[in-house]
């Protein structure tokens, strides 16, 4: 039973983390607080939902269209609005990322309705059994992508030539762009590549709950904001962490406790871990 | 009462929340609390007139007592986090209320609280307003309210001339709530109902809309903007089909058109003849 839920909380939370770490990645490269996230993470995910119902092609397919749905959203954000708004107060941004996620999120019900659809899940019947644990292959399958995604988001970070620049560019943007780096074209990169991360977050939500709706934007917007924050704001291992965190903390706590005050729960430790780490767990780091 | 008379009176409503959100926006606290104190306001003032039959006066007066011990309760707890951590702490407070609302049948539950006597008319709403934009400028014009600016811009060079930062961002989190809690007090005597979700996000959203979009440098930017945010939706009904989309269109063309707001504080200061149009340079020029 606590096996289980531990399996539970390890895949919602390297969802979460997954969010978190492209919301970092913007927060830190752009300086805006995207509240458009959750609703790029919703188009994305209904492209995918439209390729698996309407064409023959399977998930694979479906998650490769709802990367590059989300790359195109998070881009054409940048040169359609944000462009326009550069080196100004941080709050408006904010504002014009409200907007748009407004906008999806009326666009998105226009096309689909306001209720819920069912995701199509083929292969929800494969089951995997280590000893008394039970894993659904979905469930491993998230878990993996998610892992294998932001270990290789790290090295590239880490490793790579290109990798430097952007993490220059976070630190300090006029030196960077001193010493050669292309700053324009990071910054297109880092909203391209975090949005791309989005919708792929997207498709694996849906894939986890089975649901897709035009109302999921908000809900893990938030989530993955409050993710963002618990790490530390502008760290890939604090987002990690905080994504972990939350996830765990929301299974344990509607398994353990009443399912009703799970968030109550949640939100309550999120007050407290603040009063205690007032900038997070990781504080003042720079895409770490 | 005409359509009209109570879109008005809602613009009126949202003015005075407004009011609260930008007092506490002037010491640069981004508080997504005070949706959750208009909310409680609303609970607090409809329970007490519906369970307790408190009548009108008394129960705003209630609501609004409480609202502020409240808020300096939060505040003192909370007094070591800015910008965006103070956002997000102050959303979980709002998200924790919500789940103790929607679980306690005693206040209706997720259904809300219902059947508040219908007291609040447009007098009540106007003077109230009156009041509080007179008090708001007063304190603006105030050492106390020049210290809430001087915390904004810079909170280091401002405790470096003395002012006690922790205090007077507390304080001014207190007075903005405490506003916000009469705003809600008067909406639910109008609207006669209150939900648990009306403590959340999409409150903080319109306050967003109503402060930063209006304008965050002077308190008319705030009236404008939640004027303007009222009566804006209310208009587009006439198409009804597409009516949010219409509306985070213009919403985004204002926001890139004038990003400092709608009513900025130089603008405000020339129509309120404060400022000569030649000598505007002069005063850039001293920065």
């Amino acid at each position: 039973m606590f096996a289980e839920q531990l399996v539970n909380g390890l895949v919602l939370g390297s969802v979460y983390a997954l969010i978190a770490v492209g919301f970092a990645l913007q927060f830190s490269i752009l300086r805006i607080i995207n509240l458009a996230y959750g609703e790029t993470m919703m188009a994305s995910a209904f492209v995918g939902y439209l390729v698996l119902t309407h064409t023959g092609l399977g998930h694979v397919a479906a998650a490769l269209a709802a990367i590059a749905a989300g790359a195109a959203t998070g881009l054409l954000l940048e040169r359609f609005t944000l462009r326009y708004v550069r080196g100004g107060d941080e709050l408006t941004p904010l504002m014009i990322t409200i907007g748009v996620a407004t906008l999806l999120t009326s666009v998105f019900s226009m096309m689909f309705g306001f209720e819920q659809r069912a995701f199509p899940r083929h292969y929800t019947g494969g089951i995997l059994t280590i000893g008394e644990i039970q894993i659904t292959l979905v469930q491993l399958s998230i878990f993996l992508i998610a892992i294998v995604t932001m270990v290789s988001l790290h090295l590239v970070l880490r490793r790579t030539r290109f990798g430097r620049a952007i993490r220059a560019t976070a630190d300090r943007e006029h030196i960077a762009a001193a010493f050669g780096v292309n700053v324009r074209l990071i910054r297109v990169v880092a909203i391209g590549l975090s949005s791309g991360l989005g919708g792929l977050a997207g498709i694996l939500i849906a894939e986890n709950f089975g649901v897709v709706s035009p109302f999921i934007g908000t809900t893990f917007g938030l989530k993955a904001l409050v993710v963002l924050i618990i790490g530390g704001a502008a760290s890939l291992s604090g987002a990690v962490a905080g994504g972990l965190f939350l996830g765990m903390l929301e299974v344990m706590s509607s398994a353990y406790f009443l399912s009703e005050y799970r968030d109550a729960i949640s939100y309550s430790i999120l007050i407290i871990v603040l009063a205690i780490w007032p900038r997070g767990f990781v504080p003042n780091a720079v895409l770490r | 009462m005409g359509y009209w008379d109570h879109v008005i009176l809602i613009a009126g409503i949202n003015c005075i929340l407004a009011l609260g959100f930008y007092l506490t926006l002037l010491t640069g606290q981004l508080s997504a609390a005070h949706a959750a104190f208009v909310g409680s306001g609303s609970y607090i003032a409809g329970a007490l007139a519906v369970k307790a039959n408190f009548s009108f006066y008394p129960s705003i007066a209630a609501a609004a007592v409480l609202i502020g011990i409240a808020a300096a309760i939060l505040g003192v707890i909370l007094q070591r986090l800015s910008g965006m951590f103070f956002a997000i702490a102050t959303l979980g407070f709002g998200e924790v209320l919500i789940v103790i609302l929607k679980n306690n049948s005693y206040l209706g539950g997720a259904l809300g609280l219902y059947g508040v006597p219908l007291r609040t008319d447009m007098i009540h709403v106007m003077g109230f307003l009156a009041v509080i934009v007179y008090l708001v400028i007063r304190l603006e014009g105030s050492r106390f309210g020049l210290s809430f600016r001087a915390i904004r811009n810079d909170p280091i060079a401002a405790a470096s001339i003395g002012i006690d930062v922790a205090r007077t961002r507390i304080l001014s989190f207190v007075l903005g709530a405490i506003i916000c809690g009469i705003g809600g007090a008067l909406q639910v005597q109008y609207l006669s109902v209150v939900e648990p979700d009306d403590l959340g996000f999409y409150l903080t959203v319109s306050f967003l809309l109503f402060t930063i979009v209006g304008g965050r440098d002077i308190f008319l930017g705030s009236l404008v903007g939640a004027t303007v945010f009222t009566v804006l939706p209310e208009l587009l009904r006439i198409t009804t089909y597409g009516r949010l989309t219409i509306f985070s269109i213009i919403l985004v063309i204002i926001v890139i058109v004038r990003p400092q707001g709608m009513i900025d504080r130089l603008t405000a200061l020339r129509w309120m003849k404060k400022i000569k149009p030649d000598s505007l340079k002069a005063r850039f020029r001293k920065g």
